[in-house]
Parts: structure tokens; C-alpha cells; sequence
């Protein structure tokens, strides 16, 4: 339905160490409840795509997509959440 | 895009009543600009209970009632994990308003409807305030709002608050519906969930007498299996720990059948169902003029790690030299009216000598030392109000994050720091943005060593004594130290105190807008008022303080005129207290007079040049001779630095033992005696060694 990234992906990768300019598909968040809470009431949930606009590799990353805008994201939350390669 | 149908005769039943109307939203979708626009500025700040957070009110008359508009932080969800989210919650269980407005941002409508659900659950009285329609349009976003009014069964207003758009039909709705039922709301969650939800909610009216506020029960089923603390804590002070443990086996069970959190599965079904709205009732065109296109090409300059780096410090500089430099005749110009005009008036009066030394000396001193601050900290806080408005702190935040990391602190933490060279007190409390408790601790720890303007005077003048040439170089060392000390207090603090890792943050970055200056006008007034009112009474106060303690001594009334006679004054209870710590600043080679000083600095900085002047017995045009005769430059120097480290002025110690407790208030404060002693200790001997 969307949400479930289906059977196992074969790229999936930190967002920490996406380049700028790649979009991605959420695949898992890997933190605390607080922090998965935190991003699924923005809507950053698996299954989701999302447009890496920014990302230095050991700063924070800036995304963004039509439902949820954009937003910074810190380093340590960057490599929390498992994205795929579209 | 008008969407509903106001009755001519539309008029309020009840006469006299008053409603509470609350106003929530996501952060950054124009609430405080609606609630600008529906109080029209009038409003007054407030606390919310228990807790430091800022509660602003409106009243307005509608027909015959009388509105009472509440301002809510803005939050993503109800969930009451951070302070912000269980203040509202608190707000719309406790206080119940009749209405509550959700203010959405209709280019991102989605991520706005997360809170819109979660609000229904709650079975409150909705309208949706749906803002910036004007942009949305722009964006190529097309809402179907007749399709969503008919699906939601909750009246939705297109306006745009900046400019004042749809606000009279916001009103007519407000009106029209204070006395309509509540449209029932119920969102499905599959069979399993469904099931959970009607067990436990039975439970729950089961024992609802129990109860002492009322409140929906499937409401309260739906929080408790997704393990909300403070509904567990709330059942559990009223001795309901059967419904706590059967609601925990429920969920126990399911998330064995799913493998899955309950949370994350409810979750995923509201998304579930927005993004079904979305579908159904939002259409995404190509973009006329994009907002989100002119935004990401502004941000490939403005979050460059050099570029926009560059651009932030010009941006620093800009800020400074507007609120500081700029405004200075205005703050002369304050001066001179003060302390020429007004004291002469008083001190030429026919009152009596005491009376009228108590009101010149006394408290007309101490509201001039307060109302000085107003042109520097207005141009400040106006400045700092314009960038976040405009969207730019965000990206200031994205921008130190790494830096601010290796200190263990979030982006976010760079604006408190920066608001603390402004103002310590309001740094203090904006620190609440950082949501823990531990980054909270941190840059409370720090800000203090960030030179406020209220340290600035004592700068300008001894440097304008002692450094005429090299002013403004003396001046930015004293920011200089201020800076590297907070940077080694973090560290310290880090390793010995917290020795945990700061939470990463999540932010969002609105799109560059226009502020509004009406927004920004009222919001630096605010801030500047709060100063004026925290810091105003204790400096006036204790000015009073320090007119008495030196009037009198050991001996008894030594007579107004101490104050102008320092071989009087050097009898006084002040001068016999600064006396007695003499022995302690000997390797600094200080006299009384300036720990006396320092003493009253600890009130609030600003005081040490007044009473500098004072007990050296100098008038307007003879402080610098009789400084020059008892300062070298090195001691004047050290003199600063003893000033910029050594406490944070009453105000500041005030916010931080009501922010984060009287312990770590206490901590601050020895921590910095300590820091200022040493290092001053060390400038003394190197430069001893120097010159």
C-alpha cells in the first residue's frame, strides 16, 4: 500500500551518506521511539520519498518533499534513518 | 474559494458569555500573525502553569460575547513528549475551549493534517484556519476545500493572516458556531485495532465516575495503546492501574499478531488516510511562481558551508552595528534627559534632602540605567525578529550544526548563544527551542559568558579612558574571551557533567517570506518588554538597595550627601562589607571601591558604572580624571574581564534557577567565580610579564 518498503531492498543505505541531488525512498528508521514518533508525525515514515538537498557527509542534511516540506536534520538522525536508491 | 455560507442574521444566543477560543498549529504556518490580526496587537504575555513557556491572550467582543484567543506553541502532534505539546494538550483538556482554530499551511497541507486528525480524536470544536492560499496558488496546489469540508465535517477558512485575508469569515465562523454540536469524528484503524480500542474504551466508561474530568473514552483508549506517559500518569493518580495493565496486555497481544508497534501502526494508518485526502482533494499543477524554487535556490547560497557562512557573519556584523552603533544618540539622548533634565528637577525640588537624594539617586538612577537598554535591545531584537521571520535562523541552525555538534549541542543552540550578546535573560529562555533537558543545561552553562549589552557601558568606558585608540579591538577581545570561555565550559561540562550525546534535531525550514512588520514590531516590543519588566524591578529595587547601604553605615545615618563624599561614603555599610574582601583581591591589587562595585554588579551589570562614579565620588565629567589617576591600563583591562566572567547578573540567575533549577543555578554561578578569578589572575601576571 505504499508504506511497506515490500520484500527485502537490495541499496539501502544511511541518509547520512547520500550525495545532494538524489532522491530516496525511506525504507526503515532505526532510533528510539521518541525520535520515530518525531519523524512520522512530519510524515518522514517508509515508504516515503524524499529529495536530498543538502548534505555535507558529517553535518546535517537538508530534505524535502511535497507532503512534508522541508527540513533540516541533524547528523545523528541522518544516520538513524535507512533509505533506498531510486 | 468562498466555502461557507454565513447566515445574514447570524447572532450569538447566550448574552454575555465568555468563550475560550484556542489558536494551534505546526510550527511556521502564520498562527501568531492570526493571532496578531483577530486581537488586532492587543494582547498580554503571560506563563503557562508550572512552567517558564510563554502564554499569550487575546480578548475580543464577538456580538455579545466576550472572546478570550489563546496563542498555543507550535507543535506536529499531540502526543505529549516535549513540554510545547503537553502544554497544549494541557490547554485543550483542561481549560476545554469552545473553539479551537488550527492554523494550516496550505502549501504543505498534509503534514498539517497529521495534528487536524489528532485534534478530531480529541472531539473538539475544529475550524481550520487554511493559510497562505495565495502561495499554495502560486505553487500550482489546487485544494478541493468543498470535498474536504464534506469529508472532515469541520467549517474551512481560506486566508492568508499577513494580510488579512479571510479573517472576517474566520470571525462569522467563530460566531456561527460557538453553539453547534460537535461533528463526530472516528477514524478507522482495521478490524484488530479497532477491537483493542472498543475493549479498553469500555473499560474506561466502566469506571468513568472514577474520573474527575471528563473526557472522551476512545480517546483515552487510542492514547493508552500508544503508551502516552501522561495519560498512564493521569489513570494511575487516580488509582486506575487495572485499566493501565489490561490495556497493556490488549496491546501486548497485537504487537505479538503484527510484529509491529501499535504506535507505528496507528501512525502509519492516519497517514494512511491522509494521504487518501490528499489524493481525493489535493492537486499538484506545475508551480507560476514558485516560493519553493526561489527558496532552494536562496538556500544553495545561504546553507553553503562557506558562502553562507560569510553571509551569516556580514549578516552578525550588519545586526550589531545597527543595534549598537546606530542607535547611540538615541541612547545619549535618554542620558542627557535623565540625567541632566529630570535630575535636577528632583534634586532641585522643595522636598526633603533624603526624600529627594532617594528619588534622584535612588530610583530615578536606576529607571535611566533601565530605560538606556531600550534603544540597543529593540534594534536587537528587532534585527534577530526579522531573520526568523524571514525563515533564515532555520538555516543559520542547519549551518553550526556541525559545529555546534563538536560542542555537544545542536544547530539550534547557535541562536540562543547569539541572543545571549544581546540579552541573557531572553538567550535563558529561548533556550526552550532545544527540547531536552541536557542541551538545555549546556547552553544555559554558556550563555553567560556571551557578553550582553548590559556589559557593553562598562567596555565604552574604560576602554574610552584607557584605550582611545584601539577601542573597538579592546572590545571585540572582551567577545573574544567571552566566546573561548564558553567553548571550554562546554567541553568541560561535556565530559565531566552530561557525558551523553546530544539528540539530533529535526527542523524545519519554511520558505523564505516577506515578515510582516506589524509581526516583528510586536514581537520585539514583547521581548524588550519582558526585559524591562524582569530586570527594570530588581535594578530599581536594588538600586534602592545600594542608596541606602551607602547612606548609612556601621555609625548610623551618615546623610544624603555620602553619595557626592567619598570620605563619608568610605564609612558606609558598603564600603565596610567590600572592606572585608579586600584581603581576597590583594594579588589584583583592587580597593574596596571596586569590589564594591562588583559586589552590586552582581544585581545587574550595568550598576558597576554607575556606582564606579559614585563611590569615587565623580560627577558626569570627572569619573575619567579620577579613573585615570587610580586605573593602568592593565587593571582596567582586568577590570572588564572580571566583570564579563564573573556572574550573570540577578536577572539572569533569576531566569536560570526558574528554567532549570536552583542546583544548577548554584553550579553557574560558583563555576563562573572561579573562571573569572583565574583568568583575570592569569592577564594580571601576563600581562605583568608584558608591559
Amino acid at each position: 500500500m505504499g508504506y511497506n518498503a515490500g520484500s527485502k531492498p537490495l541499496n539501502v543505505f544511511p541518509l547520512s551518506t547520500i550525495d545532494e541531488g538524489k532522491t530516496v525512498r525511506i525504507v526503515k528508521i532505526v532510533g528510539g521511539r521518541g525520535l520515530v514518533r518525531r519523524l512520522y508525525e512530519i510524515g518522514l515514515l517508509p515508504g516515503v520519498e524524499i529529495q536530498v538537498l543538502r548534505n555535507s557527509k558529517h553535518g546535517p542534511v537538508i530534505i524535502r518533499n511535497s507532503v512534508s516540506g522541508t527540513f533540516s536534520l541533524g547528523f545523528g538522525v541522518a544516520r538513524k534513518i535507512m533509505v533506498e536508491v531510486m | 474559494m468562498a466555502c461557507h455560507e454565513v447566515p445574514s442574521n447570524t447572532k450569538i444566543k447566550v448574552k454575555q458569555r465568555s468563550v475560550i477560543v484556542g489558536i494551534i498549529g505546526n510550527p511556521n504556518v502564520g498562527k501568531s500573525a492570526l493571532f496578531n490580526k483577530l486581537t488586532k496587537g492587543k494582547a498580554w504575555v503571560g506563563n503557562w502553569p508550572g512552567v517558564t513557556v510563554e502564554k499569550k491572550i487575546g480578548k475580543i467582543n464577538l456580538g455579545e460575547a466576550s472572546v478570550e484567543i489563546v496563542d498555543l506553541p507550535g507543535i506536529y502532534g499531540l502526543t505529549a513528549h516535549s513540554q510545547d505539546e503537553i502544554i497544549a494538550r494541557k490547554f485543550l483538556l483542561e481549560e476545554k475551549p469552545e473553539i479551537v482554530i488550527q492554523v494550516a499551511n496550505a502549501v504543505n497541507l498534509e503534514r498539517n493534517l497529521y495534528l487536524t486528525i489528532q485534534l478530531l480524536e480529541m472531539n473538539l470544536k475544529l475550524i481550520i484556519a487554511l493559510n497562505m492560499v495565495d502561495l499554495a496558488e502560486e505553487e500550482g496546489v489546487e485544494i478541493d476545500i468543498h470535498g474536504l469540508i464534506n469529508e472532515l465535517k469541520i467549517p474551512i477558512i481560506p486566508i492568508v493572516a499577513i494580510k488579512g485575508v479571510g479573517i472576517n469569515q474566520l470571525i462569522e465562523t467563530m460566531i456561527e458556531q460557538i453553539d453547534k454540536p460537535i461533528p463526530s469524528f472516528k477514524l478507522d484503524y482495521g478490524e484488530e485495532i479497532e477491537e483493542a480500542i472498543e475493549k479498553i474504551s469500555k473499560l474506561i466508561g466502566s469506571s468513568m465516575r472514577k474520573l474527575d474530568f471528563e473526557v472522551d473514552s476512545r480517546w483515552l483508549a487510542i492514547r493508552l495503546l500508544e503508551d502516552d506517559n501522561d495519560v498512564v500518569e493521569q489513570l494511575k493518580s487516580r488509582g486506575l492501574e487495572s485499566i493501565i495493565r489490561e490495556s497493556k496486555r490488549i496491546k501486548d497481544e497485537l504487537e505479538a499478531r503484527f510484529n509491529k508497534s501499535v504506535e507505528v501502526l496507528m501512525i502509519e494508518k492516519r497517514y494512511h488516510y491522509i494521504l487518501s485526502l490528499s489524493k481525493k482533494y489535493v492537486k499538484r499543477g506545475p508551480a507560476r511562481k514558485s516560493l519553493t524554487i526561489f527558496t532552494n535556490k536562496l538556500d544553495e547560497v545561504l546553507t553553503h558551508p562557506i558562502i553562507g557562512l560569510m553571509i551569516f557573519v556580514s549578516m552578525l556584523y550588519l545586526l550589531f552595528k545597527l543595534s549598537f552603533d546606530i542607535v547611540t544618540p538615541l541612547t545619549e539622548l535618554i542620558e542627557i534627559f535623565f540625567s541632566h533634565y529630570v535630575y535636577n528637577l528632583f534634586k532641585t525640588s522643595f522636598l526633603p534632602e533624603i526624600i529627594s537624594s532617594l528619588l534622584a539617586d535612588a530610583v530615578l538612577n536606576g529607571v535611566s540605567v533601565v530605560l538606556i537598554f531600550i534603544p540597543n535591545l529593540l534594534f536587537l531584537f528587532l534585527g534577530i525578529s526579522f531573520l526568523e521571520d524571514t525563515g533564515y535562523l532555520a538555516r543559520v541552525a542547519f549551518l553550526f550544526d556541525k559545529w555546534m555538534n563538536k560542542l555537544g549541542l545542536s544547530g539550534r543552540a547557535v541562536i540562543p548563544l547569539l541572543i545571549g550578546f544581546g540579552c541573557n535573560v531572553p538567550a535563558i529562555m529561548s533556550t526552550r527551542v532545544l527540547g531536552t533537558d541536557r542541551d538545555r543545561r549546556l547552553a544555559v552553562s554558556m550563555i553567560p559568558f556571551m557578553s550582553c549589552s548590559a556589559r557593553l557601558p562598562i567596555y565604552l568606558l574604560f576602554t574610552l579612558i584607557f584605550f582611545k585608540e584601539n577601542q573597538i579591538i579592546v572590545i571585540l577581545s572582551m567577545y573574544f574571551v567571552g566566546v573561548v570561555t564558553a567553548i571550554i565550559t562546554a567541553i568541560l561540562f561535556n565530559n565531566l557533567l552530561f557525558k551523553s550525546q546530544t539528540v539530533g534535531y529535526v527542523m524545519d525550514m519554511p520558505p523564505y517570506l516577506v515578515p510582516s512588520a506589524i509581526s516583528v514590531l510586536i514581537k520585539s516590543w514583547e521581548r524588550v518588554k519582558s526585559f524591562l519588566i524582569r530586570a527594570g524591578t530588581i535594578i530599581v529595587s536594588l538600586m534602592v538597595v545600594i542608596w541606602f547601604l551607602s547612606i548609612t553605615g556601621p555609625e548610623g545615618y551618615l546623610g544624603a550627601e555620602a553619595l557626592s563624599n567619598p570620605e563619608l561614603l568610605s564609612r558606609s555599610w558598603i564600603a565596610s562589607f567590600s572592606k572585608l574582601l579586600e584581603p581576597l583581591f590583594k594579588p589584583f591589587n583592587w580597593d574596596w571601591r571596586i569590589i564594591a562595585s562588583l559586589i552590586f554588579g552582581f544585581i545587574a551589570k550595568e550598576v558597576v558604572v554607575s556606582l564606579l562614579a559614585v563611590l569615587y565620588s565623580a560627577g558626569e565629567q570627572g569619573l575619567s580624571s579620577v579613573l585615570l589617576s587610580s586605573f593602568t591600563p592593565l587593571t582596567a583591562y582586568s577590570l572588564m574581564t572580571f566583570t564579563l566572567l564573573y556572574t550573570p547578573c540577578m536577572a539572569t540567575v533569576a531566569t536560570i534557577k526558574t528554567e532549570i533549577g536552583l542546583r544548577h543555578t548554584l553550579l553557574i554561578v560558583s563555576y563562573q567565580l572561579i573562571i573569572a578569578y583565574t583568568v583575570t589572575y592569569a592577564i594580571l601576571l601576563i600581562g605583568g610579564l608584558i608591559i
